[in-house]
């Protein structure tokens, strides 16, 4: 029975544990896409965004979506986390 | 001789009838237990008194009860589920081999396609969300029952003859030779592919399909109807719950996209029988028909998805041990949802050659409308973020939702752009994308609202380890199935192939790998639906049995919803007049006459 779920976890370490887990299914879902772009016909030899140029293979991908996702979800995680602290009982 | 057979053979029909309509008659007063459309009176009898239902299947084929139709459109959504399922599994074995080598043809797999997308979308999503609207909607707002009970019971019993329509081409392709197989035009049947094609089971599964559009239309005015006037005394606009403010706001969109759906579909048949030529190239053109499909198509996305955020926005609080956080912009952004989604329709038609203006206002809508998606997602991780966790089976499906419907949304966003959709377009990305909304997302709310309320309806426990495999493999198999997808749509793989041994857009070897990968994906996705349909029944004759009316211990985070304090009442009046299930019109707040005449 679902009753007996007793144990609570705190929602901070939840969702931060989320956040990690979630960075690193990016990192592996970039080196996937490293991976599997080269294959394709008359893809160029580097990708990049802005000034960052970088050659396409599964570690730089890995770093890019690490970064990328860690760094876009992080902010919207420290703008939740600001938010919450000013309006906890919203 | 002739003339005379035919009249003998229509008397003896004709007496058959008779004998059915006599043993109807007999069968059941029916007056006794269906309570009037109108809460009107039958002689001295009020239309809410229930004396009892019939046992056995009479009840369930003459309920008009709430509760008893929702079972039943569940019922129905999981029987669609199942065959929808199947479906996927069979393209998703062929796919395995570059070749055809497990179906019989290139059209047995498009008539699995079409059969699938349309099945999935319209005999399984709207359904099972008519299920749960049904079942607890009348419950959260205090109602005795919806506001038109019988047009209730109505819309749910058009949904199996739709449902035979949509899929008969598979039946009838034994036996009449016109009939080739399953109809095979997809589930978007863009002309003039859907408008030339011969096969007669076209035909059928289009009055299928309106069939059921007119069912989820009649389903939806009773939600609005119910929800304007059915709410009790304590229940107002500023109090009513989070699900029930999605179940309105959908049934908004359904009373406007669907009876759309229908015109066009009615049209379409037309030009197939009638030589009409609303969607030929020398009438109105073939992408008439595209937007008139979008301008249905698009709002049925959020008309699926709403709702489920709906479950989640309910249940995930409950958890979480904390009120859903920003209860107010939920709503908000509902509302939001409902009227922006009638204003993206054409990107989905991008490439079509539309007039880049318009192309660009498209864009700009699309990706305005990710923006309340957003809002509901920081709402739902900030109130996980002050609460303390429970991770119980619901709550697992509540956050594998807020997961897979970010990568679902994220993915989504990039293809509202229109640089990155003329390349992606028709790829496997779109199909990934769109499977993490609603495998990844809908499906799983579905299940989540199906563990939470489990003890509920079934009235017993069910196996708290079978749920917690189902969840794992749900989650890798999604994960595994369309993540696949989504690099396969990168590596520029069309979408709808059978087969693709003479591909040019990349190696065959690595194109194979992926669709195997996404296949061992739908293996776990089999394997973890098969046992939560053996926990489900298993349990609901040999669980434990619910002796509490706050079986999940809310109480303690003053998080108990209305829906179990009416249960912790029907415990209650169960117990105390010793009657078995049958005694659940006195919870409906209607009264129980012992009516022995």
């Amino acid at each position: 029975m679902e009753t007996s779920v007793r144990s609570r976890i705190g929602g901070r370490r939840m969702v931060l544990g989320l956040y990690t887990s979630i960075v690193a299914l990016a990192a592996l879902f970039g080196a996937m896409i490293g991976l599997v772009l080269p294959v394709k016909k008359g893809v160029p030899d580097t990708a990049g965004l802005g000034p960052f140029a970088f050659e396409i293979n599964p570690l730089n991908f890995a770093v890019y979506g690490a970064v990328m996702v860690g760094l876009s979800l992080g902010a919207l995680l420290l703008l939740m986390a600001a938010v919450s602290a000013r309006y906890p009982d919203a | 001789m002739a003339m005379e057979g035919q009249i003998a053979l229509t008397v003896l029909m004709g007496v058959l009838l008779l004998g059915v309509a006599v043993w109807l008659t007999r069968l059941e007063d029916w007056r006794s237990y269906t309570p009037l459309a109108g809460g009107g009176v039958i002689g001295d009898e009020t239309g809410h008194a229930h004396h009892e239902k019939p046992s056995g299947i009479i009840r369930w084929f003459t309920t008009v009860d709430h509760k008893d139709i929702g079972i039943l459109y569940g019922t129905y959504a999981v029987i669609a589920f199942a065959w929808g399922g199947l479906a996927a599994f069979l393209m998703r074995t062929e796919l395995v081999t570059a070749d055809i080598t497990i179906l019989p043809g290139t059209q047995v797999y498009n008539a699995l396609l079409t059969s699938h997308g349309i099945t999935m979308l319209f005999l399984f999503g709207t359904p099972i969300l008519a299920a749960f609207a049904n079942y607890f909607v009348p419950l959260f707002i205090d109602a005795n029952d919806m506001a038109f009970p019988r047009i209730n019971a109505i819309a749910f019993w058009l949904l199996p003859p739709g449902a035979l329509l949509v899929w008969a081409g598979f039946f009838l392709a034994p036996f009449a030779d016109a009939v080739t197989g399953g109809s095979a035009m997809s589930w978007t049947m863009y002309p003039p592919l859907s408008a030339e094609q011969t096969n007669p089971a076209n035909d059928l599964m289009l009055l299928g399909l309106h069939l059921t559009g007119v069912s989820a239309t009649m389903g939806a005015i009773n939600f609005i109807a119910t929800i304007f006037t059915e709410r009790g005394e304590n229940v107002g606009w500023s109090n009513l719950d989070i699900f029930s403010w999605t179940v309105l706001t959908q049934s908004g969109l359904i009373l406007f996209a669907f009876p759309l759906l229908g015109s066009a579909i009615i049209m379409l048949l037309f030009d197939r029988n009638f030589g009409t030529t609303f969607f030929a190239a020398e009438g109105g053109g073939t992408i008439l028909w595209q937007h008139l499909f979008w301008f249905f198509g698009h709002p049925e996305v959020y008309i699926l998805v709403l709702p489920p955020m709906g479950i989640i926005s309910y249940v995930l609080p409950r958890f979480a041990g904390r009120k859903l956080f920003g209860f107010k912009f939920v709503v908000y952004s509902t509302l939001a949802i409902g009227v922006l989604s009638f204003g993206v329709w054409a990107h989905h038609m991008f490439t079509t050659g539309i007039d880049p203006r318009l192309r660009a206002s498209f864009m700009a809508v699309s990706l305005a409308i990710a923006i309340p998606s957003a809002v509901k997602t920081f709402n739902w991780i900030t109130t996980m973020w002050n609460g303390k966790i429970r991770l119980t089976t619901p709550m697992l499906f509540c956050i594998g939702f807020v997961s897979n419907f970010i990568i679902g949304g994220v993915t989504g966003v990039f293809l509202a752009a229109i640089p990155v959709d003329l390349v992606l377009h028709d790829t496997y990305y779109v199909v990934g994308h769109f499977h993490y909304i609603v495998m990844g997302a809908i499906a799983f709310a579905g299940f989540a609202g199906l563990y939470y309320w489990y003890p509920m309806y079934a009235g017993r426990w069910y196996q708290k380890t079978l749920a917690k495999w189902h969840f794992w493999l749900s989650m890798i198999g999604t994960n595994l199935t369309f993540f696949a997808m989504i690099l396969l749509g990168y590596a520029g793989f069309t979408r709808r192939y059978a087969t693709y041994s003479g591909l040019t857009v990349g190696p065959v070897e690595v194109i194979t790998l992926l669709h195997q990968t996404a296949t061992a994906g739908a293996v776990l996705l089999l394997v973890g639906q098969i046992i939560w349909v053996w926990n489900m029944v298993n349990s609901y004759y040999d669980g434990p049995r619910v002796e509490t009316g706050d079986p999940w211990n809310l109480q303690e985070d003053g998080m108990r919803g209305r829906e179990w304090l009416w249960f912790e009442r029907r415990l209650e009046t169960t117990i105390a007049t010793d009657g078995g299930d049958e005694e659940e019109a006195l919870t409906d707040g209607g009264e129980v006459e012992t009516d022995d005449d």
